[in-house]
């Protein structure tokens, strides 16, 4: 009966699956806030109370029988402390995140099966050790409230001392979830005093603000829309200054001037989306490594307000969740190890992302042993990636750990170390037109800071003139730009002409000659040369003339048809043609040929 | 033609059947080309192009359609014939490439029409000595007296076939002419 033709009603079970979701999402919140001990712990519960309510009562309506067993086990467990007001037990904790793993993984097997139209698997059998122990930490406290006043804290496995109490044990207890709690408790989770963080309940009502759905590719056509829009009204506002021409009122034109621009801003803002989630997903992973490696770790967020685009949230949590594993599993030590060296055992990660300039910077940073460069220079040689006598500064050093395949981990254990190296978390970053940086003390910590872009869609532009053609340059890639004078010129044997700027001899690449743009000017001290930095480097950029700078929303050449090395996208401009975008990284490596970059690297990155 | 037994000269019936149906017919370097209706989009007029560094010269640059970049084929180049010439009756068929290869937008001499191709219409692509051009052509439809080479779409714009030509082309760019 827990197969589920879905015959009936796709759309319903569509929205149940959304819901759904959402509701796993509050649960999972809410046990973390409760077992930080940093919340109002009635509001906390009632919030965990209502959400498995109302998957049981649609679930129910909808004759899900996994879902509503499960959620109705759930519910009474949390009914009781309602009802008494105590301390949620950490087993407890782990019993109820373990049962939203359960409705998590019976969302995503819904999903799917009604993605193809097919029956939906039973979990009834999956189930049923987990339905049992919810039933048996609700059972006793029922018949009797000794318990509840014996002893707040844990009884070394409860489930399994219950268990005697109940018939029909059939199967031995698992210790898998039973131990969760327990284990850790036994070396440091001492509860904090709960000082109250009114902060926690605000975050789980806000994730009820009042919303809409709406797909994804809607939204998209709707800022393109707007984007068209946008371009009409610069071309009606460029049309009224011709001659001959009829002319509109200047109030009317400067009221969908206004309004043209409140929409653009309301159109850009559409996409964005706080970065909460994803953080929320790596409380989850560090609470699990940290019961599982029986570590004490504290994860710190900082800033989960800060807003960005939807497409860099949804690719961020990947490379987050590597390096957050890595911080658990290799950055933090042993508790004693910790306390021999004078740290605190509970080892505290800090998660923070805020805006800084047109970027946002996430930094994840450990209170860990700290990365031996040594280690990882022996490790590089050894592998045969360096000679030697190499002489590394300590950037380069770090650089070795994005280097593929490259780990100093001793053992490969099951929480990393699989195989998927920092190298994939630097490609996923720089598909983000992100940059990461690490910095590390040896014994004191670790903190990797990666730098991304706030949405992909807009960036500030400096529009340059080459000739007859427009291009735009990233304004974050700009130093500066000048006028060359005839003394700041030097003509260096193989470097061709090279710019002095503040003491410094830099290569200057004339635009035309990269990109064999016709009628450009090429007399030197009446072009104009930008500066530009990516990555330490520099270079000068000769063009004819700058334009201006402007607001530019990044649009891709065709779904990735066409990839023109030096080229990261294309633009609208306010007169209606397309203007493109300069990679400058991309661009960078054109113009100096980097030994290292083979021309099949080079479209590979460029791609 | 082999019409006479009723059979084309294909060897095998469903790739056979997989030809027929509706075809856009257009005209590149006065030669009639075809590709299946279901792969175009929409028809436009020649709007302004932006040439575009570092690319094949068969891809003269990109235009805005409606807020949407794509990318432009000059397919007489692609044949190595001629390129295209600006007319009252030049147009832009913008075609959706298999597999997610992106949109491109083919410039045509003419408004295009369509044809229905049927068994009896289809031939065998002629095994000419020039292979490198006759990659992109399935098959040939005869109809009406006209001789209407049906293109290969994923062929002609098989972006790792062209990368590979870009390659070279990093060195000799200067033929492709700046667009307003």
């Amino acid at each position: 009966m827990s197969e589920v033709d879905f015959s009936s009603d796709p759309e319903l079970l569509g929205s149940f699956i959304i819901e759904a979701r959402e509701h796993v999402e509050i649960i999972e919140q809410g046990l973390l806030v409760l077992e930080s001990g940093e919340s109002d712990l009635s509001t906390a519960i009632d919030t965990l109370f209502r959400s498995f309510h109302t998957i049981k009562g649609t679930a129910g309506f909808l004759a899900l029988d996994d879902f509503s067993i499960l959620a109705a086990d759930g519910e009474q467990l949390l009914e009781e402390y309602r009802q008494s007001g105590e301390k949620m037990t950490q087993q407890h904790i782990g019993l109820l995140l373990t049962a939203c793993d359960y409705l998590k993984l019976m969302v995503g097997a819904l999903d799917e099966a009604l993605g193809k139209g097919e029956k939906v698997k039973s979990f009834k059998d999956d189930l049923a050790d987990i339905c049992k122990q919810l039933e048996d930490a609700v059972g006793p406290k029922q018949a009797a409230d000794v318990p509840a006043k014996a002893g707040k804290v844990f009884v070394a496995n409860p489930a399994k001392q219950r268990a005697g109490l109940v018939a029909n044990v059939d199967d031995e207890e698992k210790p898998k979830e039973a131990s969760n709690g327990s284990s850790s408790n036994g070396t440091a989770r001492i509860a904090k005093p709960s000082k109250p963080r009114p902060v926690a309940n605000d975050q789980i009502l806000k994730l009820k603000d009042e919303t809409v759905r709406v797909k994804t590719r809607v939204l998209d056509q709707l800022i393109d829309t707007i984007g068209e829009l946008v371009v009409a009204e610069a071309m009606v506002v460029e049309s009224q200054h011709e001659e001959n021409k009829q002319t509109v009122d200047e109030s009317l034109l400067s009221q969908l001037t206004k309004i043209t621009r409140e929409l653009q801003e309301i159109g850009t803002s559409l996409r964005m989306v706080p970065i909460r989630p994803v953080f929320r997903r790596m409380a989850r992973v560090v609470r699990d490594l940290s019961v599982k490696l029986g570590r004490p770790v504290r994860l710190e967020t900082e800033g989960e307000d800060t807003l960005l685009d939807k497409s860099v949230v949804d690719r961020i949590g990947d490379p987050l969740l590597h390096m957050v594993r890595n911080s658990v599993d290799h950055g933090i030590e042993e508790p004693e190890e910790r306390h021999a060296a004078g740290k605190p055992i509970e080892a505290t990660i800090t998660l923070s992302a805020r805006h800084r300039g047109g970027n946002i910077h996430i930094e994840i940073s450990d209170d860990g042993r700290g990365i031996d460069r040594d280690k990882i220079r022996a490790r590089a040689v050894e592998k045969g990636i360096i000679g030697k006598d190499q002489v590394l500064n300590e950037r380069d050093t770090y650089d070795l750990l994005f280097a593929p395949g490259f780990s100093t981990a001793k053992t490969v254990t099951d929480v990393s170390g699989r195989g998927v190296g920092m190298d994939v978390v630097k490609k996923e970053i720089q598909r983000l037109r992100g940059v990461v940086d690490i910095k590390s003390e040896l014994g004191a910590g670790t903190s990797i800071n990666m730098r991304l872009p706030l949405t992909l869609a807009i960036i500030d532009g400096m529009v340059v003139r080459v000739g007859e053609e427009r291009y735009v340059i990233p304004i974050l890639s700009i130093l500066t730009s000048l006028q060359p004078t005839e003394e700041s010129i030097h003509m260096v044997l193989k470097h061709g002409k090279m710019l002095k700027h503040q003491d410094e001899l830099l290569s200057i690449f004339p635009l035309h000659d990269l990109f064999n743009v016709d009628n450009a000017c090429e007399n030197m001290s009446e072009s104009i040369l930008v500066i530009l930095e990516e990555d330490g480097k520099r270079a000068a950029i000769q063009v004819d003339e700058l334009l201006g700078q402007q607001q530019i929303v990044i649009k891709s050449l065709s779904g990735g048809a066409i990839h023109p090395p030096g080229i990261t996208g294309a633009a609208v401009m306010p007169d209606g043609l397309v203007g493109l975008i300069l990679d400058v990284p991309g661009l960078m490596r054109l113009a100096i040929k980097d030994n290292d970059i083979g021309p099949e690297q080079l479209h590979s990155e460029v791609g | 033609m082999s019409e006479k037994n009723g059979t084309s000269k294909f060897a095998k019936s469903d790739e056979m059947e997989a030809l027929i149906g509706k075809y856009l017919v257009f005209e590149i370097a006065n030669q009639e080309y075809g590709i299946p209706i279901a792969s175009v989009k929409e028809i436009v007029g020649i709007m302004p192009i932006t040439r575009v560094p570092k690319v094949p010269d068969f891809i003269p640059g990109v235009v805005n359609l409606r807020g949407k970049i794509i990318p432009i084929a000059d397919l007489g180049m692609r044949f190595q014939l001629q390129t295209y010439e600006v007319t009252d009756r030049t147009c832009v068929v913008v075609v959706q490439l298999p597999d997610g290869q992106g949109i491109f937008g083919v410039i045509v001499e003419n408004v295009p029409e369509v044809i229905d191709v049927a068994v009896e219409h289809l031939e065998n692509a002629p095994d000419m000595g020039n292979q490198n051009e006759m990659r992109f052509i399935t098959a040939m439809a005869k109809w009406e007296e006209r001789v209407i080479m049906l293109l290969a779409l994923d062929k002609l714009f098989d972006t790792k076939d062209f990368e590979s030509e870009s390659g070279n082309l990093l060195k000799e760019q200067d033929g492709v002419e700046a667009q307003a």
